[in-house]
């Protein structure tokens, strides 16, 4: 009795349910996409003057890029076998200490500002990287804390809101090129380089070993904790930028913006094939993961979906997507 | 512990009692409630000021019990914000829309509802094998879509013999105080003198071993979601009885709190450590700071600061500790 291991090692796929198998296992990037061109044909369908709008464009790629530009360095962390639930509270810490500055202090230029606002977010991504790595502290934990900590200080920070923030740090979010506004260009810019580095360069391959098998890593001679230390940087610093860019968008920064994030862009990452137990995922995986829970919660607000039902949608299609991977899983043992 | 010739010194009595999570956190509360009560006398050692730490924990206290068991046995629930507001939306409803049921009967379908959603949480993580996190926020979200369903707007006037179950003041303390002592006291009995409840520290401590000596782990944990929801339930229910109202978003942002608790009180997420009565005074700990931050004065949003930091430093604490002690 040939079971499905030896047949697709034979390349022979001989029903489409264990092509499908193989396909889902290996390529969620197909699922997804396959997904996604039903609903977009569905939309077109039933909504496709609301959906195919430059307004409505604007603001998925809105959603998407703030998430997105996250993503990557979520996924190094994920291939590594932990996550981060600061970054919705780092970005916001981020973002209200360059406002602060921006508006506080009218003479030094914006761009003084901006690096101040970003370094004090890959500060806390240190701090994240330190605490998990040195004090061996569980990454749930530590970074539990510290969203409590960077909300906190946001807020305190921010008061009830800065507004009205300077007309040249607009610009940085609110420029448009070729029809697309500057964010998207951030997007794939830091998309290609992180996908080039995580699957390229020596250095950050080693993290798909280190998320498999810590011990197996360190005993190879892998510098396990500055690596995840790093990737922890690399986090605060994607944060850092991303809240400058919403607030740019925003032409805002306020203490409680952006409080769900952390658990959407970890939902993304998985959902484009990382396993939360380390050692798998890419970052175009997190990409389209991005692209479909953006896409997916925009149909959700133009079928005037309340925000309750979505969250139930979203998590129902986890529920499905993550069991039919576990069954699966199981059954066949996982295909590499 | 060893001195250089290799022999066994003996800890002080006082260093081996502090090294219990729950020691320590019952010493540190006596603390900072007697350095509280030298500072603001009249306001912070009063009666009703303890009554009122004794409240303000009692969701959470609950909570815990459940949260520390699961901890324990390797998994944890960020679900169970989502499932009180379902058990109080449910026996809301029954309370409300069908008012021929009595209201101890809408109290357990409440409760029932919330253990059914812990049974679901219990498959999808432990039959099914999804990563603990992942599932009970898709729960969460599920959950929580149920609960707005069903409460739509809200329920207000609830029936007033049900009130009484949370609001009676009895020995000048209120009601819930003494359902989360009794239940704390009841599982930490059990947990620490039943052979069913220790299994759960053979499952968190090693997986593989506690399979092989027959424990059938899947059923157990199952069982742990389920206890976790139907205290999730309790809490919801009791909270509704506070508020004369019932609706769809009680209880949000609360499952980080109550994980705050049972690591301070001693849990690790690595599983196989951790006491109910060490997270019960985990969140009694975060209850006393808060309380006395408020009373201190200090801005509201510090209180975040404060309670991050405490949570990082008492999961670093043993580490923190053993590099003072140890060789290496």
């Amino acid at each position: 009795m040939l079971d499905i291991r030896s047949e697709i090692n034979n390349r022979e796929r001989k029903t489409f349910g264990q092509w499908f198998v193989y396909q889902f296992m290996n390529n969620r990037i197909f699922i997804l996409m396959i997904v996604l061109m039903i609903l977009l044909i569905f939309m077109a369908i039933f909504y496709s003057k609301t959906f195919f709008s430059v307004g409505n464009f604007s603001a998925v790629l809105l959603n998407l890029t703030t998430s997105g530009i996250m993503a990557v360095g979520m996924t190094y962390l994920i291939v590594g076998g932990v996550f981060d639930l600061s970054i919705g509270a780092n970005l916001a810490l981020g973002a209200a200490v360059a406002a602060y500055f921006m508006k506080s202090f009218t003479n030094i230029p914006i761009v003084l500002s901006v690096i101040i606002g970003i370094s004090v977010s890959v500060f806390v991504g240190l701090l994240n990287g330190l605490i998990v790595t040195r004090l061996n502290v569980n990454a749930l934990i530590t970074t539990l804390g510290m969203m409590s900590i960077c909300r906190s200080l946001a807020i305190v920070i921010t008061g009830s809101g800065i507004a009205n923030l300077p007309d040249g740090f607009k610009a940085f979010g609110q420029l448009v090129f070729f029809r697309l506004q500057v964010p998207v260009f951030y997007l794939i810019i830091i998309t290609i380089i992180g996908y080039f580095l995580l699957k390229k360069t020596v250095l950050f391959r080693k993290i798909f070993y280190i998320g498999s098998n810590e011990n197996a890593a360190i005993l190879s001679g892998i510098n396990v904790k500055n690596i995840m230390l790093v990737s922890f940087i690399i986090m605060g610093l994607l944060a850092g930028f991303t809240g400058m860019v919403v607030a740019a968008r925003l032409n805002a920064a306020v203490g409680t913006m952006m409080p769900d994030i952390n658990l959407q862009v970890i939902t993304a990452v998985v959902l484009g094939g990382g396993s939360l137990s380390g050692g798998r995922g890419s970052v175009i995986g997190s990409f389209v993961g991005c692209l479909f829970m953006a896409i997916i919660r925009n149909i959700m607000v133009i079928t005037g979906m309340s925000i309750y039902l979505q969250s139930g949608v979203i998590g129902l299609l986890l529920i499905v997507i993550l069991g039919l991977d576990a069954i699966i899983a199981k059954k066949y043992g996982t295909i590499t | 512990m060893y001195d250089n010739n290799y022999s066994l010194k003996r800890r002080s009595t006082i260093n081996n009692l502090l090294r219990k999570r729950p020691i320590l956190l019952g010493v540190l509360i006596v603390v900072i409630a007697a350095f509280m009560s030298a500072l603001y006398p009249s306001v912070y050692f009063s009666f009703n000021n303890f009554t009122a730490i004794l409240l303000s924990v009692s969701s959470i206290g609950v909570l815990s019990i459940g949260m520390i068991l699961l901890i324990i046995s390797g998994e944890f629930d960020l679900s169970i914000g989502a499932n009180l507001a379902v058990g109080a939306t449910v026996a809301g409803f029954i309370m409300n829309r069908i008012d021929w049921v009595p209201f101890p009967i809408a109290m357990i379908a409440g409760i029932a509802a919330s253990t059914l959603a812990g049974l679901v949480n219990g498959l999808i993580v432990s039959k099914v094998g999804v990563n603990a996190l992942i599932g009970t926020f898709s729960m969460m979200g599920i959950l929580r879509a149920i609960a707005t369903a069903v409460s739509k707007t809200g329920f207000v006037g609830l029936p007033p013999g049900f009130l009484k179950f949370g609001q009676t003041v009895f020995l000048g303390i209120q009601t819930p105080v003494f359902y989360m002592l009794f239940l704390v006291v009841v599982f930490s009995f059990l947990v620490n003198n039943t052979r069913y409840f220790r299994k759960l520290y053979f499952i968190g401590g090693n997986l593989n071993a506690a399979k092989l000596s027959g424990i059938n782990v899947t059923k157990e944990k199952i069982i742990n979601f389920m206890i976790m929801g139907a205290l999730a339930g309790f809490t919801g229910v009791v909270m509704i009885a506070r508020l004369n109202f019932a609706m769809g978003d009680l209880g949000g942002g609360i499952e980080l709190q109550v994980i705050a608790a049972a690591i301070i009180g001693g849990g690790s997420l690595a599983g196989g450590i951790g006491t109910i009565e060490g997270a019960f005074l985990g969140a009694l700990f975060v209850a006393v700071i808060q309380n006395a931050l408020v009373i201190g004065g200090v801005n509201v949003y510090i209180q975040g600061v404060i309670v991050g930091l405490v949570l990082i430093i008492a999961a670093s604490f043993d580490i923190l500790i053993n590099r003072r002690n140890s060789n290496f």
